[in-house]
């Protein structure tokens, strides 16, 4: 008796302590479980994920009208993710190519303040040139300008490397939800974070195969997982992995967890960089929004969870395609597919868009605007926020920008082999920066030769003598109260320089003993500019030049009419933007705007301009300037092709240690320099070594160069002059007649000699205009 | 040739002239031969031509209306974006520099607004019905940057 009581007793006891352990144990796993949920709460309520900040090109519009260069734009449409069919487009992102056009079902453009669905259209090209725009679907209406969306330029990337693109549930087509939910946890919506019968299924099939073949594991697991643990396989993980599941089932809807899980996600690998999330694989896929995949695409991209890089479209398609039929075949298991849907998507073509790197382009540029954003934002943010940063670059100007200076750099160490250098470090460089004159966008910058070997941008960091580019600011400093016929002289003059004596030289021996304003900087003289210096005073050269925005000090020596000033390049295209834009200095503009995740405008940088000469002396400088491309040192731009309206100027400085080209269009400017990066001699002239690039990217660019005139404006008039061999004739002995400008208010008298050279047909002209210059 | 007979050629010759008044042509002269090298093939094409401006300014109105419908909505960065996009493919739009300076104005910056005011009016500066437009843009922005002074 007392024998079986003590049992009872003991049994009291032990089931007692039991309750108390199980007690104890419920409190210590409540309590764990609020830890966790607390963890998980601050990790779901905070920021997710870190989103890299995109950086975007400027778009590219068309219109009819617009120059093409088709090869070029064929590279861009391919860029932009448009694959090429043979058959009429039927989806967005696709195009096809006939011999007088291009049809494309435009992608929808979704860029801040514009959004615009996409549509397919025509675009019909004759004679190099875009004929027409029209809709597929309504071949009448004609579009006047077509945007065509800008192009992914770079990433500014954390630590992970990670892209990723966040998309809404609500975004997300019901035949995408239900591939992933057949691939991964087909009764997703009827379990509480654990399938146990899911276990079980696994269970049995890794024992029938004595192998890993399936995993029990649910979608709400597989977050808590990625979010939350370390991929080590031990049952203390896995038993915390079950935790974090259930609390996170009790503290979310099925819809936020399985959006959580669609923009987390790893989805396969591009090149060092991981694509994750749904939104970033279907664009890196199939060059589409989720909302636009296919059955078949939506299959193959669930398809590819279980196992990335297996799976790859790219590595294996015949396994891609099994796999995307396995979901496609569970999809109808679970009929969320009728048979007749499943033959259509068993049936469809496996079509990725063609593989794409994760290159970087433009890298040059890319730093440039990167030391602006620093300005604005840490760098962890640009890491993390998932910015839209949008630039003013021209990828198909890039693109020119960088095989002519490529191509010319090499041409020139073929034509003078001892250009050619070993080291990379000390090999021949150029740099080219494109702008827009009348805006200040910077459309292209090449900072040099190869940003694998030298990452210096010699645009933007580089100061370098700017030699007889620098001309230009001496002779607008005489605008002021010479006009371009002023008699300059060439004879050999010295100057006394602070104690000492210079004699300024020419690069080659010129004869005339006199010569206009006009030939003196077509032909770059040096004694004829020094010259002028001397009468207008150097203070006011160097108070025009100050006034052009040179950040480098400006010491008032005669050398400095000649260039003897070391210059930022981009800072000397800057400053001849305002010859091409009436005088206005536009403020270069690389960075345009800057939108966070949702869209929202947080930095705008619009164009801007400054006053800095009157477009009379601006327009005179460029009509100087195309005498300086027509008939001066710049002439050889014909032989290269140009034939458009060009103002330009070169640029030689001593021991030829830089060669220039500033030239531009009234549309367009562009600066190339070459040279040695430790000051070595080119021995060769800025038309030689740096003009031949300009031509080149110019040509290349067609829909960028309208070819249109410069303009007078109205306070700039003509003017009957003696000419010779082109230029204005100071000699005195009028044998031939042209026509120069002049600032209205500064007309000269004709001289007597002038007008008994004319015809009489001539001098009825002048009676008839009412001056009184008979001879 | 009879007075009436020159007279006349001298009017015809007069209104030539006067006619190409805007374009320019500097003073030209023979073009020696500095062809490059042969070994060098166009890289495209195409080579850039004269083009017809007209099609041009057509695609910048295009732009600029777009721009003038955002602005009545008071989107004024959106439509200075697509302002500034009718003048990079058209330099000398006139009513692009012109709505630009309205939009500068809008913004309360006046120095901006006045720098693209005299962009507009020296590009539309032959046009009668734009010139009064401008100058009524003139006037609002000396009063609007008076009322501003402190």
């Amino acid at each position: 008796m007392n024998k079986r009581i003590r049992h009872l007793l003991t049994l009291r006891r032990l089931l007692g302590a039991l309750t108390l352990l199980a007690l104890l144990g419920a409190v210590v796993l409540g309590l764990y479980g609020r830890s966790l949920y607390r963890q998980v709460e601050e990790r779901f309520a905070g920021r997710r994920w870190s989103i890299p900040s995109r950086v975007y090109s400027d778009v590219t519009l068309l219109y009819p009208g617009l120059a093409v260069n088709r090869p070029a734009l064929l590279r861009k449409l391919h860029r932009l993710a448009y694959r090429p069919v043979d058959h009429p487009p039927r989806q967005k992102g696709e195009m096809r190519v006939l011999g007088g056009g291009i049809e494309i079902y435009l992608h929808d453009l979704q860029i801040p303040d514009q959004h615009r669905p996409g549509f397919p259209v025509r675009i019909r090209f004759e004679k190099g040139r875009v004929a027409g725009l029209t809709p597929l679907d309504s071949p009448a209406k004609a579009i006047p300008v077509l945007t065509l969306e800008p192009e992914e330029l770079a990433l500014f990337f954390g630590p992970e490397r990670e892209k990723r693109r966040l998309v809404a549930a609500d975004q997300l087509p019901p035949h995408l939800v239900h591939a992933v939910l057949a691939a991964e946890d087909s009764r997703f919506y009827s379990h509480h974070g654990l399938d146990l019968r899911g276990i079980a299924r696994a269970f049995i099939t890794n024992l029938r195969h004595l192998s890993v073949r399936q995993g029990g594991s649910t979608i709400t697991q597989q977050l808590a997982k990625n979010f939350f643990l370390t991929p080590e396989r031990t049952f203390r993980r896995k038993l915390k992995e079950v935790l974090l599941a259930l609390v996170i089932e009790w503290g979310y809807t099925k819809d936020q967890i399985l959006e959580m899980y669609l923009n987390e996600i790893y989805w396969g690998q591009n090149g060092s960089v991981s694509v994750n999330g749904v939104g970033e694989a279907a664009g890196f896929y199939f060059g589409k929004s989720p909302e636009d995949l296919t059955l078949g695409e939506a299959a193959a991209l669930a398809g590819l969870i279980k196992s990335p890089n297996i799976y790859s479209p790219y590595r294996d398609p015949d396994r891609c395609r099994r796999r995307r039929n396995e979901v496609l075949k569970a999809m109808h298991t679970n009929n969320w597919l009728d048979a007749a849907v499943l033959t259509r998507g068993l049936a469809e073509p496996l079509a990725p868009r063609a593989p794409t790197r994760q290159p970087r382009r433009t890298p040059y540029f890319i730093d440039y605007l990167q030391g602006q954003l620093n300005m604005l934002y840490a760098p962890e943010d640009l890491a993390s926020l998932g910015l839209k940063i949008h630039t003013t670059l021209d990828p198909l100007v890039q693109e020119a920008a960088e095989n002519a200076l490529l191509s010319g750099l090499e041409r020139l160490e073929s034509l003078h082999p001892d250009l050619r250098r070993q080291t990379p470090a000390h090999q021949l460089q150029g740099a080219v920066v494109v702008m827009k004159p009348s805006t200040g966008a910077i459309l292209a910058m090449v900072g040099g030769r190869d940003y694998r070997h030298s990452q210096f941008n010699r645009i933007s960091q580089a100061r370098r003598q700017a030699g007889s580019t620098f001309k230009v600011f001496t002779y607008l400093a005489a605008l002021d109260g010479l006009t371009p016929i002023a008699t300059l002289t060439n004879a050999a003059t010295t100057y006394h320089v602070d104690g000492k004596d210079w004699q300024p030289r020419n690069y080659v021996p010129i004869a005339a003993p006199v010569m206009s304003m006009r030939e003196a900087l077509a032909r770059s003289i040096n004694r004829a500019t020094v010259d002028l210096a001397m009468r207008i005073g150097m203070d006011k050269i160097t108070a025009t030049a100050q006034g052009f925005g040179f950040t480098s000090p400006l010491a008032p020596y005669p050398s400095l009419a000649l260039g003897a000033v070391d210059v930022y390049p981009l800072e000397l295209a800057r400053a001849y933007c305002v010859f091409a834009a009436a005088g206005m200095q536009p403020f270069p503009l690389g960075l345009r705007a800057v939108y966070d995740e949702h869209g929202k405008l947080i930095e705008h940088r619009p164009m801007r301009l400054r006053r800095v000469t009157a477009p009379a002396k601006a327009f005179l400088i460029t009509s100087m300037l195309q005498s300086a491309v027509l008939q001066g040192t710049g002439q050889a731009l014909a032989g290269w092709g140009i034939h458009f309206p060009v103002a330009g100027k070169t640029g030689t400085t001593n021991n030829y240690r830089d060669a220039w080209f500033v030239g531009y269009t009234p549309d367009l400017l562009a600066l190339v320099w070459v040279g040695f990066d430790d000051g070595g001699g080119l021995q060769i002239s800025g038309a030689q070594a740096a003009l031949p690039i300009w031509a080149e990217i110019m040509r290349a660019i067609p829909h960028q160069v309208s070819g249109a005139p410069f303009r007078a404006p109205p306070d700039v008039v003509e003017h009957p002059v003696c000419t010779r061999n082109g230029f204005p004739d100071v000699t005195g002995d009028c044998q031939e007649t042209g026509i120069e400008w002049f600032q209205v208010d500064n007309v000269p008298e004709d001289d007597p000699v002038f007008l008994k050279a004319q015809s009489s047909w001539f001098r009825w002209w002048h009676r008839l205009k009412g001056e009184k210059h008979d001879p | 040739m009879t007075p009436d007979a020159r007279w006349l050629c001298l009017m015809l010759a007069a209104l030539l002239l006067v006619a190409c008044k805007t374009a320019v042509s500097p003073p030209t002269g023979a073009i020696p031969d500095t062809r490059p090298p042969d070994a060098v093939a166009p890289p495209s094409d195409t080579t850039p031509d004269q083009d017809t401006g007209r099609q041009r300014e057509q695609a910048a109105t295009a732009l600029t209306e777009r721009g003038r419908t955002l602005m009545a909505d008071g989107q004024i960065d959106p439509a200075m974006r697509l302002f500034e996009q009718a003048l990079s493919l058209a330099p000398r739009y006139g009513p692009g520099y012109y709505y630009l300076a309205e939009a500068w104005l809008a913004k309360n910056n006046f120095s901006q607004a006045q720098a693209f005011h005299h962009q507009a009016a020296l590009y539309l500066e032959d046009n009668s019905v734009w010139q009064r437009r401008v100058v009524r843009q003139r006037r609002r922005i000396d009063r609007a940057a008076a009322a501003a002074l402190p």
